[in-house]
């Protein structure tokens, strides 16, 4: 049987230790290897923060995260209904930030993509982004 | 979460502890420079032992600080960095440009040679 849990909270970026925490709490009873909880930590991080900074351009909203666990590994979507991405593929290449600043790395997606096993982004301009991973437990 | 700084000549070590993460990274950009230039520091010395988490802005601000010292003719060390964190610092580059010592003491002293050289 599929454990699932919803969370909705204020795109505030407090809420980045609340969100990444809590997925790693999710998950704990199928992989509590601490290297394990950092990929989950790290990947739900970048992406609550993208949702925060990119998507509502720090003047907040409302963020969900979805997690799923069956037997074999975890499902994490964080979805935020902001000013969407135009170009996906120019927002995944490593190094490039539409906002580039002091702290912005420009690698969020990179992160992401190499924290967690599958990671598929869906994004309608002036609507929403829903970026979706999977992290196998093994 | 906050950021000890201590200095040895113009080596500014920074020593942060808790999360560097989004959250909190402006105010450490802010007092990191802050301290950069008030002690005429040249160089820094990164100590993470304290460190709980990183994310890509921990490795923006990273990045910013040692820009800012290879401008100013100075290193960037890395000490006493946590297995936890290793991944995010390797995958980012970062260990590709900033040197890891075992101590601050070793730290200091590949800057001090490296400024015998210049």
């Amino acid at each position: 049987m599929k454990n699932r849990a919803f969370i909705k909270f204020s795109a505030l970026s407090e809420n980045e230790g609340f969100a990444r925490l809590a997925a790693a709490a999710f998950v704990m009873d199928k992989n509590s290897d601490l290297e394990f909880l950092d990929d989950i930590k790290t990947a739900v991080s970048e992406a609550v923060t993208n949702s925060i900074v990119h998507g509502y351009e720090g003047k907040g909203g409302k963020i969900e995260m979805e997690l799923e666990a069956d037997s074999e590994r975890v499902y994490i979507t964080v979805t935020d209904y902001g000013i969407g991405i135009e170009d996906i593929v120019k927002a995944r290449t490593p190094l490039y930030s539409s906002k580039p600043s002091e702290n912005r790395a420009g690698i969020g997606f990179t992160v992401m993509e190499t924290f967690t096993d599958e990671l598929r982004v869906e994004s309608e301009k002036g609507k929403f982004t829903k970026v979706f991973m999977s992290k196998n437990f093994r | 979460m906050n950021i000890i700084f201590s200095r040895y000549n113009n080596i500014l070590i920074a020593a942060p502890n808790g999360d560097l993460d989004h959250h909190n990274i402006e105010k450490h950009r802010q007092e990191t420079d802050r301290h950069f230039k008030l002690s005429n520091s040249r160089s820094i010395i990164f100590d993470l032992k304290g460190v709980t988490f990183i994310d890509s802005s921990g490795i923006g601000y990273i990045l910013g600080r040692y820009k800012q010292s290879l401008f100013a003719g100075g290193k960037t060390c890395f000490v006493n960095v946590p297995n936890h964190i290793k991944r995010l610092l390797s995958v980012s580059g970062l260990l590709k440009i900033i040197d890891v010592y075992p101590s601050i003491d070793e730290a200091i002293s590949a800057i001090q040679r490296k400024g015998e050289k210049r």
